[in-house]
């Protein structure tokens, strides 16, 4: 059973006065247990609209999205996930630890208080606990945004730009750790919009534009070779490339 | 409740009950306190000040009830508990029940803050006048004034003048068998005031005889005796009792609306809850909390897919 399958995906966003704007056009993907996949595009293919697809945060126009056999956003399907978009802004009066807390009883994680002080650990806040977000800087912000996303091991992690600001060590021990992840059988669906990202950590790649797949594939056949580098470095405008 | 749902009403506590919100309950506190410090009588202290605390607890609790869970939303930490096994049902029920005790506890704050604030002034304590004549001409007043009020004390009573000008107003006292005759005072306005002594050593009681010169009429309202100063106390500031209902539909409307849509709408909708007030009959308000919690459950569904543009 595949953790996340999403076929013949199309979803707009509404604008005023009634036209839509299509964000995603005929998307179809399937993560099977130890894949991770990597979303590349420019700004506004989709790769965050498709995240929300999964997360069961947005409803897709024509077509299906999975989590585990179930739809995506019914309670079975948010249990099986863990969701880091790409920007939180936090209440500024909560502590790290707080917040923290509040999402893993929400989640009905067992034994939340090891489970806070592991996801911290991973995410090189253990420093920080109890301080308040609003204190926090925009990359130990991130990196809460990721923590929460770790709590209970979730088979399915979808994380939208996850080492953006990110220190080089903190980035270190977060792929470390979703590498570990991969080999235990979780699926991951990573959205950037750099190519090094990806590097050991992707055995997947699917490329987007203007919310259509361009290419799609094992990330060493669509990745490797000159050729390859070169087509999506002209597709992204040289970002990653 | 379930779990969830707990766990969301303690964050709608910990985020109500924070140092700005209760320092904007304190201050709107204080300012009906003062408003209240301000006014002339008690008895018009007693009749504003509920209207007042209602008015200064809907303008601070409903937009401050409302204003997290929008905050959130746009915020995007709203998302990330929409990604979560937590019922639409169980969220929005969480968000109502601490939002309702977060507020409620900012009113009374606010309360109690107007209380202590304007309970501490200091206002007239008068007694009224009971006729002893039964109808004679010549009227005498029994004062039952308080043994711990020292004199001087200061008689206010109406009278009616045939013409403009001075009268004569002649007063005799009487206190614990001690008589003292005043002599006429001169009056020349509708509303008297009169200083009369104490009568020390002589406690109990204070009679007074008035006797009206030819052309000065006495009015049929008893007249009263000023016999200190008291603060006005608790007691002289009822809690908003009726508002109560209200306010407390008013604040559900508002966070019912706040599940799904902006902040302005959920103030409208607290405002039209306020307006229509709902719950004057107790089926009418028991259909409308349904209807409210049934709105709130809704709206969360829908905002969290995404689903209302």
């Amino acid at each position: 059973m595949p953790l996340l399958h999403a076929s013949a995906v199309e979803h707009g966003y509404r604008r005023f006065p009634g036209r839509r704007v299509p964000s995603l056009r005929g998307v179809s993907l399937t993560v099977e247990p130890g894949q991770c996949w990597g979303l590349i595009g420019p700004n506004g293919s989709g790769k965050s609209t498709l995240l929300r697809l999964a997360a069961g945060l947005a409803e897709p126009a024509r077509g299906e999205v999975r989590v585990r056999d179930v739809r995506a956003g019914r309670a079975a399907a948010r249990a099986a996930i863990g969701y880091a978009p790409e920007s939180v802004r936090w209440p500024r009066a909560l502590t790290v630890a707080g917040v923290l807390h509040e999402l893993a009883s929400i989640s009905r994680i067992a034994g939340s208080l090891d489970r806070v002080a592991r996801a911290a650990r991973i995410t090189g806040l253990s420093g920080l606990l109890d301080r308040r977000l609003g204190s926090l800087s925009q990359g130990q912000a991130r990196r809460v945004v990721l923590a929460q996303a770790l709590l209970d091991d979730p088979p399915l992690l979808l994380l939208d730009e996850p080492f953006s600001g990110l220190d080089s060590l903190v980035i270190l021990d977060v792929r470390e750790h979703l590498q570990q992840r991969l080999a235990q059988g979780a699926g991951i669906v990573l959205a950037s919009h750099r190519l090094e990202d990806f590097t050991g950590l992707a055995t997947h790649v699917l490329v987007l534009r203007e919310g259509a797949v361009v290419r799609s594939g094992e990330s060493e056949a669509v990745l490797s070779g000159a050729q390859g580098r070169e087509a999506l470095a002209g597709l992204l405008g040289g970002a990653g490339a | 409740m379930s779990g969830a749902a707990l766990i969301m009403a303690l964050g709608a506590l910990r985020r109500l009950l924070r140092p700005v919100p209760l320092l904007l309950a304190t201050g709107a506190g204080a300012l009906a306190g003062l408003i209240v410090r301000g006014l002339p009588e008690s008895e018009l202290a007693a009749r504003a000040f509920p209207l007042l605390a209602a008015t200064l607890g809907a303008l601070v609790a409903l937009p401050l009830a409302a204003g997290w869970i929008c905050a959130e939303r746009q915020s995007g930490y709203e998302q990330l508990i929409a990604s979560r096994r937590i019922s639409s049902l169980g969220w929005s029920l969480g968000r109502l029940a601490g939002s309702l005790v977060g507020a409620g506890s900012l009113l009374l704050v606010l309360f109690a803050v107007a209380r202590v604030i304007g309970g501490s002034v200091l206002v007239p304590e008068v007694v009224d006048g009971v006729r002893m004549d039964e109808g004679g001409a010549v009227p005498e007043w029994r004062f039952p004034v308080p043994a711990e009020h020292p004199g001087p004390y200061e008689l206010q009573l109406d009278v009616l003048a045939s013409r403009v000008g001075q009268h004569a107003l002649e007063i005799d006292l009487r206190r614990g068998g001690v008589p003292l005759a005043l002599g006429a005072r001169s009056v020349s306005s509708r509303h008297v005031r009169l200083t009369l002594p104490d009568l020390a050593p002589a406690r109990g009681d204070l009679f007074v005889t008035l006797r009206p010169a030819a052309g000065l009429k006495l009015d049929t309202t008893a007249p009263r005796l000023q016999v200190g100063r008291i603060p006005l106390g608790r007691a002289g500031l009822p809690p908003p009792v009726e508002s109560a209902t209200r306010l407390l539909v008013a604040l559900l409307a508002g966070v019912a609306a706040a599940c799904a849509f902006r902040f302005e709408t959920a103030c409208l909708a607290a405002l039209l809850a306020l307006v229509l007030d709902p719950g004057g009959h107790p089926l009418t308000l028991i259909v409308t909390l349904v209807f409210l919690v049934g709105f709130a459950t809704s709206g969360t569904a829908l905002a969290r897919r995404t689903a209302i543009p």
